[in-house]
């Protein structure tokens, strides 16, 4: 294979001074797809960015050669980089719905391109363009060309970004995160079609991404990117057999997935080092736990390996005798599985007859005004009668896609949705219509863990006063001197030390931040902690940690935890019963078991053959076309028979009722009936 | 001697009270600090803070009133002037005092106007008279006037100089000598110390030259009734202070509650609030400004009887005129504050709140006032600019502060129905836009400074990086 | 949309009620239509026969806001205020205090002030939105520094300083234009020039910064990094994606103005003495004329109120998301 794009010695940083990207080489082949994978704030996005030139006006490449077919780009005139920008090598960015110029027709922005890099104009730009939208499967081509991005989902914006990239025929296609905002479903649909393009046009891809899952799926080569720099270079097949640096075998390890059921994840300890206090020795050093005096002090070059494996690691450095004595220490945290698993088995045979919180019929739905008078001309049908109920000390997870209501289903259990209907019943009491006062005495019981750590603490209060708010307002360990102890208590609980109770949220990192508003949640003895997607926004390293403190916790406390969530991995590792929604209902219930791997309904099968799985690939592939319909307006009959494989004649005119497989495991599918 | 507080004076020792404790209260808070600090990096927003401060100086020393006690006693009780004076005219004394029969050059020796003089021969000439303070000095101005000028302001200048070099050098010990405290570590960074220290010299410079040939000297000439123009340039600062800090102080309250009330809230208590402000904003401002201050105007007139002194009334004026201003610009910062209460009633933190059942006042001043002050803040040291240059314009439409108040407004109204004259009387109009430009401009330049530091949006790659 | 713009302007009604409760408010409460009947006839009429007459003439005997003696809906409507402005919002503004009819000024005002409002307003607007581009096409460069401490210190500059300067450097030193008056026709054209530049000059600074501040926040966003990522220049950029987006919030804050643009200008046209609307309005002021100011109030703010439902209707023009429900 020739050698399209090589990259030596890249160094990108702020023009302050701190470096971002931190002497990079790698090159990719023609037709190849080559994955920088790495947590946030590793320097990917920036990585790319430098390769077109596209860097902020704070960042600045400062050495370094990009060779693109032998020419150095980094060198050319800003006017011919202007000709390799969107020709030889194009982007797609991870936010599609920012990415479009809101005010342009899809049709406009192609046909820019297409002016620019193939000189088309007027009619055969025009047909190009429709020819263009055909082929990343954009129905209606000629119509959804006068539309504006608004007009189309997020899965569309993004083909049509890719139509754009394609437009003036690349080499390299530079993708950032493509699929990152997109929910599963349509992140297959995009995959599929970024490898379909790739294989008909035989460009070079060069895909960024976070997700072990998406390299599993694309790519030929990958490098292992931290703090700036390649750790690991190797081909995929190498790389996921035998992961060579502490750190890629930990990001194995911290995933959650199947047969690691019963243990806790390999969490990494700490977080990533900013930018500006890198360590001295090894930047990995300060979080491994094979690190030893050497790692602390020098920071390891790099090492190649069989099979082309690259690693950047004393480990691997010939001749270092305590270097193999490290490769084989067990770590710490198995040890803590086998302590934990024991206790599990302890507890997991009790039976709960009487449901912590039992929840029938709830309705939310929101009014959508219109006219002169602002008259209700419809309900957007948010949550549309779910019932679910969750023993004591037991987790009951809520999956779904974005749009499926299912945050709405927290905070209407929270009351802080007033529901239209339904009954929510904790520990017997109902909670539905309860005056301020009453309703306060039960607020204790029931508490919420948010997505967004950097939107879930209110910057200007410290810790400590975060944590006493709801103490306070519930009437709570009343003495001061009661307070601060149950304070301390409470840090050490979700594994922070005692001194931080004086600092301000922005000193922490967002792991950190979750933990805290965990605490902040347990600070008022909750028996249900409603956990609404509270990994969603961390890193893989940093979400283990969390779901292994979630999981703690509920031993220590016997909490029970309803969690919300769209990844079905977490799923698996954390939940005992799972409840699938679509468009406002609960399609699919049972345990974790029968859902997860005896899966009936066809929109759970869809979603669980969606997930890019890192051990090979899924059994059987069902790829769902189109996009979650709207709620205010949702489809006659079944709700998923525009998109099902197996629509019959019943689905189109019938919601179709719960099937009982087995005393656990519910349906609402008519092929079950 | 009898202080007098005036209702200004109070509202600025208030405003004075306030900085103090916020000061006292954020220095004690590192998340609360940082932004300071961001500004105390800029050295454009220092330097112009410190060019503000002066201005401050010039006007809290203004602020400072009393009356005199008059010699003569009635029936053993000591009786008061009844004329309100300040400390800065005591102060500024000798420019005060030094009035000339009428117009007169900056830095003039001889009237403007020609008069009929007798000479000591009792011959009767029509020539320009001497002053009586300005040069008087001077034997021969005509020959020695330029030469004792550049001498004089030369010494100033040197006096100056000396004076902020010595000062300087004491802070210096001064910050050397106290305890390093390892917290905080150092305000300012060196860059900034050494723009400041170079502006401080100017400005000490500056002053010295001034001061020495204000002595002696009109350094700007005198207006129709021979009263010092530089004492009327600096008399006006304080009128600007005030309509640009008194009518934000009043008006920050509603804008607040009403705001935050309207964006928590929403409903009808919303509906109200935002009719409120859609009338108010749908008036013509000048219009409404112009009616109120009308109305006002015939009120004082009909109650003269409420004021001791005539500086009292104009003081009253003063004031309605901010609480004027205050009611009619409310509206721009309460639509800002009720859209930002929008999104954060709808952060994750805020839900978690209403989670524990934490009431509606407590969240409002615990997790809502906090997070929008940076708001109320930026749109504070905004306003007052506009403020300033405001109190012009409504005092050229005459509605602004009392004739008889000392204000750039009036001065430049007073100055020009005289651009007509030949030769032209341009030093009084040119001091008091002189001024104003300067005050003006030291606010906008702090205002900069202070919105880059504590605007989130204009700070997304320092917090991204 | 047309039931959208049906709720606006019924939504309008309660607006322009409360304004006109405001201003009789404000004049009434400190002025009795006694006092005003006094000041109007001059101390030496003064009888209590007089008054009353006079009173009875302007219509102002009647109860202020509520008449306890009517029966029915004449509860309210038989007073000072309904009688007062009732027939305002059918444009009739009555006379003024010297027996002009108010209406009919206005009319002949209008045209003096569009004739200097209009042409500032857009020649304003194109040269603030090109100075604006320049400084954000060279941006980060001493060029823009420049620009914006130019901006800064012209916005610092008081308007007042504009128009005295502006009319003694052209008119006394150069004896180009007239410093001041009017003409209809094409003469106006002479005795326009100036108090246009003036206006013009006057907003420089702070328009041109606030629109390169909207230019820089537009530029910062994801979609101009595709377009770049497209290979488009830097200069069609600009002037393609960014300016197009950027009219989004340049119209909220221009379009409100263009309905008032018939307002006039009060500090020009009393500088210029040229015979429109603001000087209309700042003789009225001075002369304590309640019937013209109630008017020019109420005209303001059903122009203000015809603003802001512009601004809506102009962002269905620029941005397509935009549909007025």
């Amino acid at each position: 294979m020739t050698e399209l794009l090589k990259v030596e010695g890249l160094v990108t940083r702020l023009r302050n001074g701190a470096r971002i990207v931190d002497d990079i080489s790698f090159h990719i082949c023609q037709g190849e797809t080559f994955a920088l994978l790495g947590e946030s704030g590793c320097g990917k996005s920036v990585t790319a960015l430098s390769l077109l030139r596209l860097l902020p006006d704070s960042v600045q490449v400062e050495s370094g050669a990009v060779r693109l077919e032998g020419v150095d780009i980094l060198a050319l005139p800003e006017r011919e980089m202007r000709e390799v920008r969107g020709g030889k090598m194009a982007m797609i960015f991870q936010e599609p719905g920012l990415s479009l110029n809101p005010v342009m027709t899809v049709g406009e922005q192609i046909a820019e391109a297409l002016e620019l890099h193939q000189e088309l104009h007027g009619a055969a730009a025009h047909a190009r363009c429709v020819e263009l939208l055909d082929q990343v499967g954009i129905p209606d081509a000629l119509r959804r060309l006068g539309e504006y991005p608004f007009q189309l989902s997020g899965g569309m914006k993004q083909r049509v970004m890719i139509a754009m990239a394609l437009a003036g025929r690349p080499k390299l296609l530079v993708a950032d995160e493509p699929t990152t905002a997109l929910d599963v479903t349509i992140q297959a649909q995009v995959l599929q079609l970024l490898r379909d393009t790739q294989r008909q046009n035989g460009m070079a891809l060069l895909l960024i991404t976070h997700d072990l899952g998406v390299v599993s799926e694309m790519a030929h080569q990958v490098a292992v990117m931290y703090a700036g720099h390649i750790v690991e270079m190797a081909y995929r097949e190498k790389l996921f057999a035998s992961p060579a640096h502490p750190y890629t075998q930990k990001l194995f390890a911290a995933l959650p997935g199947t047969g690691r059921n019963g243990q806790l994840l390999a969490a990494i300890p700490g977080s990533v080092p900013p930018l500006h206090d890198l360590p001295k020795g090894c930047r990995f050093a300060p979080r491994c736990d094979k690190a030893w005096e050497l790692c602390h002090e020098q920071a390891p070059g790099w090492t190649t390996q069989e099979e082309g494996q690259g690693v950047r690691c004393h480990l691997y450095a010939t001749g270092d005798a305590a270097a193999s004595e490290k490769l084989n220490v067990k770590s710490e945290t198995e040890k803590q599985s086998e302590a934990l698993i024991a206790r599990e088995e302890n507890i997991s045979h009790f039976t709960f007859p009487v449901p912590l919180l039992k929840v029938e019929d709830l309705q939310v739905h929101f009014p959508i005004r219109k006219g002169i008078l602002q008259r209700t001309a419809g309900y957007v049908r948010a949550v549309d009668g779910v019932s679910l109920s969750i023993p004591a000390g037991r987790t009951l997870a809520l999956v779904g896609e974005s749009g499926c209501g299912k945050t709405t289903v927290g905070k209407t259990l929270l009351q802080l949705i007033k529901p239209g209907a339904g009954s929510v019943r904790f520990v017997g009491k109902e909670l539905i219509g309860l005056k301020a006062q009453e309703l306060r005495k039960q607020r204790a019981g029931m508490q919420m863990v948010f997505q967004d750590p950097y939107a879930s603490l209110n910057p200007k209060m410290r810790v400590a006063e975060i944590l006493e708010e709801g103490m306070d307002a519930l009437g709570i360990a009343n003495n001061s001197d009661k307070r601060q102890r149950r304070i301390d208590e409470l840090l050490e609980q979700v594994g922070l030390a005692q001194p931080v109770k004086w600092r301000y949220p922005h000193e922490f990192s967002g792991g950190q931040r979750q933990r805290i508003a965990i605490a902040r949640a347990l600070a008022v003895n909750p028996k249900l902690l409603i956990c609404d997607e509270p990994t969603s926004a961390l890193d893989v390293s940093v979400q283990a940690q969390i779901l292994n403190l979630l999981r703690t916790l509920q031993q220590e406390l016997s909490l029970s935890y309803l969690f919300i969530s769209h990844n079905l991995a977490v799923v698996e590792y954390l939940a005992h019963e799972v409840c699938v929604m679509y468009l406002g209902r609960i399609v699919e219930r049972g345990s974790v078991e029968e859902v997860l791997h005896y899966a009936r309904h066809p929109y759970t099968r869809a979603l669980l053959s969606a997930v890019p799985r890192i051990d090979g690939h899924g059994a059987e592939v069902v790829r769902l076309a189109g996009d979650l319909p709207s709620p205010a307006n949702p489809p006659q009959g079944c709700h998923f028979h525009p998109r099902c494989p197996h629509v019959m004649p019943v689905c189109r005119s019938e919601y179709p009722d719960a099937t009982d497989i087995s005393a656990t495991h519910h349906v609402h599918c008519h092929l079950y009936m | 001697m009898m202080p007098v507080i005036l209702w200004t004076d109070a509202l600025i020792f208030l405003l004075i009270a306030v900085g103090v404790v916020s000061v006292w209260w954020i220095r004690r808070r590192p998340h609360l600090m940082l932004p300071w600090q961001r500004v105390a990096k800029s050295r454009v927003g220092m330097v112009s803070l410190l060019v503000l401060s002066l201005f401050i100086i010039v006007g809290v020393l203004d602020t400072l009133h009393y009356r005199a006690a008059l010699p003569e006693k009635n029936n053993g009780q000591t009786v008061y002037s009844p004329e309100v004076l300040s400390v800065f005219d005591v102060l500024a004394g000798g420019l005060r005092s030094r009035t000339e029969k009428t117009y007169s050059a900056p830095l003039a020796a001889y009237l403007y106007a020609k008069e009929s003089l007798e000479t000591t021969d009792g011959k009767v000439m029509r020539n320009y008279p001497r002053l009586k303070f300005g040069g008087a000095h001077l034997a021969d101005p005509e020959r020695e006037l330029v030469g004792d000028v550049v001498k004089r302001g030369v010494v100033g200048a040197l006096g100056g100089l000396l004076v902020g070099g010595l000062f300087a050098w004491l802070v210096g010990w001064v910050r050397r000598s106290l305890p390093k405290r390892d917290d905080s570590g150092q305000l300012c960074p060196p860059y900034t110390l050494r723009a400041l220290l170079i502006t401080a010299l100017v400005i000490a410079a500056f002053v010295g030259t001034v001061a020495n040939l204000a002595s002696v000297y009109h350094v700007l000439g005198t207006d129709k009734v021979g009263q010092d123009v530089l004492y009327l340039s600096l008399k006006s600062i304080r009128t600007g202070l005030v309509i640009g800090t008194v009518t934000t102080l009043v008006m920050l309250p509603f804008a607040l509650l009403l705001g935050v009330a309207a964006g928590y809230f929403r409903g009808w208590v919303d509906d109200v609030i935002q009719y409120i402000y859609t009338v108010l904003s749908s008036i013509p401002s000048v219009l409404l400004i112009a009616a109120a201050v009308l109305m006002m105007q015939v009120v004082i007139e009909k109650h003269a009887d409420w004021f001791e002194t005539a500086a009292a009334r104009a003081d009253v004026r003063l004031l309605c005129l901010c609480l004027i201003l205050g009611v009619t610009s409310w509206t721009g910062l309460c639509r800002l504050l009720r859209g930002e209460t929008l999104k954060l009633r709808e952060m994750e933190y805020i839900q978690a709140a209403q989670a524990f059942g934490v009431s509606s006042f407590r969240v409002l001043t615990r997790h809502i006032l906090p997070n929008v002050m940076h708001i109320v803040l930026i749109s504070v040291v905004m306003d007052f600019s506009a403020l300033v240059l405001a109190e012009a314009v409504l005092s050229y439409v005459g509605v602004g502060v009392d004739p008889t108040t000392i204000s750039f407004g009036t001065m430049i109204n007073a100055a020009r129905l005289e651009m007509g004259r030949d030769p032209m009387v341009w030093w009084a109009l040119a001091s008091a836009f002189g001024f104003m430009l300067v005050l003006v401009l030291a606010a906008n330049l702090f205002a900069d400074a202070v919105r880059d530091a504590f605007d989130p949006r204009l700070n997304r790659t320092e917090s991204a990086t | 949309m047309i039931a959208y713009l049906i709720r606006r302007i019924l939504y309008a009604i309660p607006i322009l009620i409360g304004v006109n409760l405001l201003t009789f408010a404000l004049f009434f409460v400190v002025n009795t239509p006694d006092d005003m009947a006094r000041m109007q006839l001059g101390i030496k009429r003064v009888t209590p026969e007089a008054i009353a007459k006079w009173k009875e003439q302007h219509g102002y005997d009647k109860p202020l806001l509520f008449s306890a003696k009517a029966v029915g809906s004449g509860k309210l409507t038989d007073t000072i205020f309904f009688e007062k402005s009732a027939s305002m919002f059918v444009l009739d503004f009555g006379y003024s205090d010297d027996g002009r009819n108010i209406s009919r000024e206005i009319q002949t005002r209008m045209m003096p002030s569009l004739a200097i409002a209009l042409p500032t307003f857009f020649v304003g607007l194109l040269i603030y939105i090109t100075f604006a581009l320049l400084m954000t096409l060279f941006r980060a460069t001493a060029l823009d520094i420049a620009g914006v401490a130019l901006c800064v210190v012209l916005m610092s500059v008081s308007g007042l300083f504009y128009i005295i300067g502006g009319q003694f450097m052209v008119s006394k030193l150069w004896h180009w234009v007239p410093i001041s008056g009017y003409a209809g026709g094409l003469d106006s054209i002479k005795f326009v020039v100036l108090p246009v530049i003036i206006g013009v000059a006057g907003g420089v600074g702070s328009s041109s910064r606030w629109y390169r501040t909207i230019f820089l926040e537009e530029i910062g966003k994801d979609y101009v990094r595709t377009a770049r990522a497209k290979g488009v220049s830097e200069l069609r950029v600009l002037f393609r994606h960014v300016l197009k987006n950027a009219m989004i919030p340049i119209l909220t804050g221009v379009v409100v103005v263009i309905p008032l643009l018939f307002m006039g200008s009060l500090l020009t046209e009393s500088f210029f003495g040229i015979p429109g609307l603001g000087s209309y309005t700042i003789d009225a002021i001075n002369a304590q004329d309640f019937g013209v100011v109630r008017a020019m109030v109420f005209l303001g703010s059903v122009l203000y109120i015809a603003g802001l439902i512009l601004t809506d209707v102009s962002y269905t023009v620029v941005d397509p998301r935009v549909r007025l429900q």
